[in-house]
């Protein structure tokens, strides 16, 4: 029994410090899980980049790491204190931009550069052993990489004086390249003193300076380290409270101004026994420790932005933002004077960071307010992406399938559906009747749209009448086999009603009429203009009001009706339940008419058959200040649906349903989809156009089985499944799924 | 009655020296590895922690953290290129009594010859720090760092040795075990 319990608290403690245990179990590359690289070399590596890395010694840049990677060369501009490969230099620029090298030993299959492919312009600036270059040679290397193309560059070095990140203002030049080249993204190790930084007296003689170091230095980076456990390591300098002071006119502050804090400039990164290439041959790898190891790290991180948007090499104040913004927070919660904005992180970078906005030739529109719905009439669209933007202007692409009708979940909500929904149900003598239903309200977000009612009157001539709110498709006159499931939902676009349940889920009215013995009319109203309009919420739909017709006749016994049903659907903002506003606003005033031919056959008492097909005619006028436009403002579309259900089957209380249908479908039309897709290095918006023809290339049909049953004690037996074949009218595009479930009552 | 007052002297002298010596042995004692304490009971030493029961107050020894830095550029660089000794400690010393208790302390870095040098410690604002005063019933946490060690050569082992006092009164050496010295770049 002990061993059991050991054995099974061992597997317990593995499963559950496994993740850990990979990381820090992994010399090679836990620094490059840490901060989330990997995920992002799927699309981006740093091709085209130019980085500079000023360094002590000539980087080796004949390192299988280097070789095999982006271009490599190094700059000495008479340097000849160190003329010597540095293993230094050659450890920073192969953490930038190794990983090409697979040469077959543990080293070079298993280490991991952070922008493999982007180019190193080394110089050659410091020698350790026997001098340096004068200061004002960094001009020179700044002023030859800028001009090359490279808008960052690597310092892993520091003044001689500990816990001074530049050395005193006289003699400093950052103060005049930084703001200067204020396109290139500067990242400076901190150093390795294990101090808080101190005061850094700030006055710049660059043209245009404001003296205000948290706007002149916004494209500076200064780099502390942390070890694996993302500890700061305790020889890592830190930011502390102190600041680049400011000269007030006629001294130097006493105090700290604004955002000049040190801690606002300072994140960290992986700095502690550092795998990468070194310098005593093309093979050779070594391990290594320092804010100089850590500083590259950052600096391949602004190369996959600087790679990934080329937006970002004219605007190094937004790189630096946001490795700054989107950090994970070490330390005291915040910005703080160990971990400044924490550590950096290759993915979160890469993400959308502020408002998000969609553009079209310079006309922005916001994201959020662009409630965007493909339906599944015009579900075609749904493999274009569009691009959006965030507020660094960066371009992020956005599948519309992501708006389409989707079936993921259905399963879900069938299993947890309940056979008596929380409403309650009063009938009043004379008639009248009403119906209250919670269903879908959320007691933490109170909206009277979610609050389903109904108010009917029947009378005993057979006259009645419907007025609520909500779903109204279990009120009408039709055939019960035709909505369930996935028809029963939101994209009933196949059933009794398929044009008239695009307005279904607001207000309506409907009025029953006997005319005669055999025959009824029933006609209503649908409005779904409802109170909903949350923020990018799925459930929205544009504004859209329906009149639905229908008549109804059955035969003398009974068994067989037929009913022809013509709605009239006019949509304030899309045709056919694709909807929207703000950015894909593309419609104005569309009308669709259309005619629904449906009957119902009770084959037995238990047995019935059930049809309905629908042809209807769209026709509007077209706009073009959206990012969709209709090029033709007639369409046709169909609708098919046919249903079988069969109670008492295999047992007593046992009940089948099964239907095919065909969700609307639109034949044929061109679509135009135009927008912003990219901002170039210069700023200039790239636009995207794209003709789309509405002959989907594939026809949707659904295959849904329900079956239910009940057991012994209280409890039932329900299995759903559904096939979805060419789902969203794409060829060779399918979906499916299956479901089981057993409930007691006790 | 003259050679009472003699020998009632005489056994005073007698009595102080040997509660003098016995101070001294137990001050020796505390230098030692095995647990121990002094025959007043006034400092109590066991691995890394000294405690000083008769006044309150308790020291728990951190690891050391011992490097060279070779960061281009290093301030007094060693014949290597290197750094001299840079040293991080901790401690947390705490003051269980009722009042304010003086704690000041003296490091050593020990080498493996057992070479002393003493290390100039400042907090990581490069304040000076070589005491301080613990305020009644708290617990405060002692951040050091040092930059003038010897240049030791990476991957040799050497230790801290410390002499701690409160109040001036009371004194106990201790020493941290032998750690690398490790390299930054």
């Amino acid at each position: 029994m002990k061993t059991l319990v050991l054995v099974v608290s061992m597997v317990v403690c593995f499963l559950f410090f496994m993740p850990l245990h990979t990381v820090s179990a992994d010399p090679y590359r836990w620094n490059t899980i840490r901060i989330g690289v990997k995920s992002v070399h799927d699309t981006e590596q740093g091709e085209g980049v130019k980085v500079a890395v000023i360094d002590e010694g000539v980087i080796r840049c004949n390192h299988y790491e280097l070789i095999l990677s982006g271009p490599c060369s190094t700059y000495s501009a008479g340097n000849t204190y160190f003329p010597y490969y540095s293993d230094h230099g050659t450890h920073v620029a192969t953490t930038i931009a190794g990983d090409k090298w697979s040469g077959g030993t543990t080293s070079s299959t298993q280490f991991v550069g952070v922008a493999p492919d982007a180019e190193i312009l080394g110089y050659n600036y410091l020698g350790t052993y026997s001098g340096r270059m004068p200061l004002n040679a960094q001009d020179i290397f700044i002023s030859h990489a800028y001009r090359a193309g490279a808008r960052v560059v690597n310092m892993s070095y520091s003044p001689t004086a500990a816990g001074e990140l530049f050395h005193s203002w006289s003699n400093e030049r950052m103060y005049l390249l930084i703001p200067k080249y204020s396109n290139m993204v500067f990242v400076r190790a901190a150093g390795n003193d294990g101090l808080n930084l101190s005061a850094q007296y700030y006055w710049s003689t660059a043209s245009g300076a404001s003296q205000h170091p948290d706007t002149d230095l916004k494209n500076l980076i200064i780099v502390g380290a942390v070890d694996r456990n993302m500890n700061i390591a305790s020889w890592s300098n830190r930011p502390g409270n102190d600041c680049f002071r400011r000269w007030n006119g006629s001294s130097w502050a006493t105090s700290c101004k604004g955002r000049d804090a040190f801690k606002h400039f300072f994140v960290v990164a992986p700095g502690v026994d550092i795998v990468a290439g070194c310098d005593q041959s093309t093979t050779h790898y070594c391990t290594m420790s320092g804010t100089s190891m850590a500083a590259p790290h950052v600096t391949g991180v602004v190369a996959l932005l600087q790679g990934h948007w080329p937006v970002l090499l004219s605007r190094a104040g937004s790189v630096a933002n946001i490795i700054f913004h989107t950090a994970q927070d070490l330390g005291a919660p915040g910005v703080d004077a160990v971990y400044g904005w924490g550590l950096v992180r290759a993915d979160r970078a890469m993400s959308p960071l502020g408002e998000r906005y969609l553009n079209k030739n310079g006309k922005v529109y916001a994201l959020s307010s662009s409630r965007l719905r493909v339906s599944s009439a015009l579900a075609v669209l749904s493999p274009e992406r569009i691009a959006f933007f965030d507020e660094y202007d960066r371009d992020f692409q956005i599948p519309l399938a992501s708006f389409a009708p989707s079936y993921d979940g259905i399963l879900n909500r069938w299993i947890k559906s309940e056979d008596t929904p929380d409403q309650s149900s009063t009938n009043i003598p004379d008639g009248f009747s009403y119906t209250v239903s919670a269903d879908h309200y959320d007691p933490s977000h109170p909206r009277l749209s979610d609050l389903d009612f109904n108010l009917s009157y029947q009378a005993r001539d057979g006259l009645g009448w419907d007025f609520g709110q909500g779903k109204i498709i279990r009120h009408l006159d039709t055939a019960e086999s035709l909505t369930f499931g996935l028809m029963a939902n939101n994209n009933n676009l196949s059933g009794t009603y398929p044009v008239g349940s695009i307005a279904n889920g607001g207000a309506y009215g409907f009025v029953h009429q006997p005319l005669g013995e055999l025959f009824s009319l029933t006609s209503g109203i649908l409005s779904n203009t409802t109170f909903t309009s949350a923020v990018e919420d799925r459930n929205y739909a544009p504004g859209a009001d329906a009149l639905v017709l229908s008549l109804k006749r059955t035969s003398q016994n009974r068994r067989l009706s037929g009913q022809i049903t013509a709605t009239y659907l006019t949509e304030e903002d899309g045709v056919l339940g694709t909807g929207g506003s703000g950015g894909l606003h593309f419609t104005d005033g569309f009308n669709s008419n259309a005619i629904t031919l449906g009957t119902r056959y009770q084959v037995d008492a238990d047995y019935s058959l059930s049809t309905s097909f629908t042809k209807a005619f769209s026709r509007g006028a077209t706009v073009s200040d959206g990012l969709l436009s209709l090029e033709s403002n007639e369409l046709t579309s169909t609708a098919f649906a046919l249903g079988l259900e069969k109670q008492r089957w295999i047992t007593d209380t046992d009940q089948l349903k099964f239907s095919i249908s065909q969700p609307l479908r639109v034949d044929g039309g061109h679509m135009t989809l135009t927008h912003g897709d990219f901002y170039d290095a210069d700023g200039m918006l790239h636009n995207r156009k794209v003709d789309i023809d509405l002959g989907a290339s594939g026809r949707q049909i659904d295959y849904q089985l329900q079956y239910s049953t009940s057991l012994k004690k209280n409890r039932d037996l329900g299995l759903f499944a559904y096939y979805a074949q060419d789902y969203l009218h794409r060829d060779n595009h399918h979906d499916y799924g299956i479901g089981v479930r057993l409930r007691g009552t006790y | 009655m003259f050679i009472l007052r003699k020998l009632i002297f005489f056994l005073g002298i007698t009595c102080f020296v040997i509660g003098g010596c016995k101070t001294n042995l137990a001050q020796q004692d505390a230098g030692s590895d095995s647990p121990t304490h002094n025959a007043a009971k006034e400092v109590y030493r066991e691995g890394n922690s000294v405690r000083f029961p008769a006044i309150g107050i308790s020291v728990e020894l951190g690891t050391p953290y011992l490097w060279r830095d070779w960061q281009p550029t290093v301030g007094n660089p060693g014949p290597d290129g290197g750094s001299p000794l840079y040293v991080s400690f901790n401690f947390l010393i705490t003051n269980s009594s009722e009042s304010h208790q003086e704690m000041a302390w003296v490091v050593y870095v020990k080498d493996a010859d057992n070479v002393l040098r003493e290390l100039r410690f400042t907090d990581r604002s490069q304040m000076p720090l070589n005491s301080m005063s613990i305020a009644p019933d708290k617990a405060v946490t002692i951040e050091l760092v040092a930059h003038n060690g010897p240049y030791l050569p990476i991957g040799n082992m050497a230790s801290l040795h410390l002499e701690l006092s409160v109040n001036n009164k009371y004194h106990v050496e201790q020493h941290t075990t032998p750690v690398i010295v490790n390299q930054t770049m």
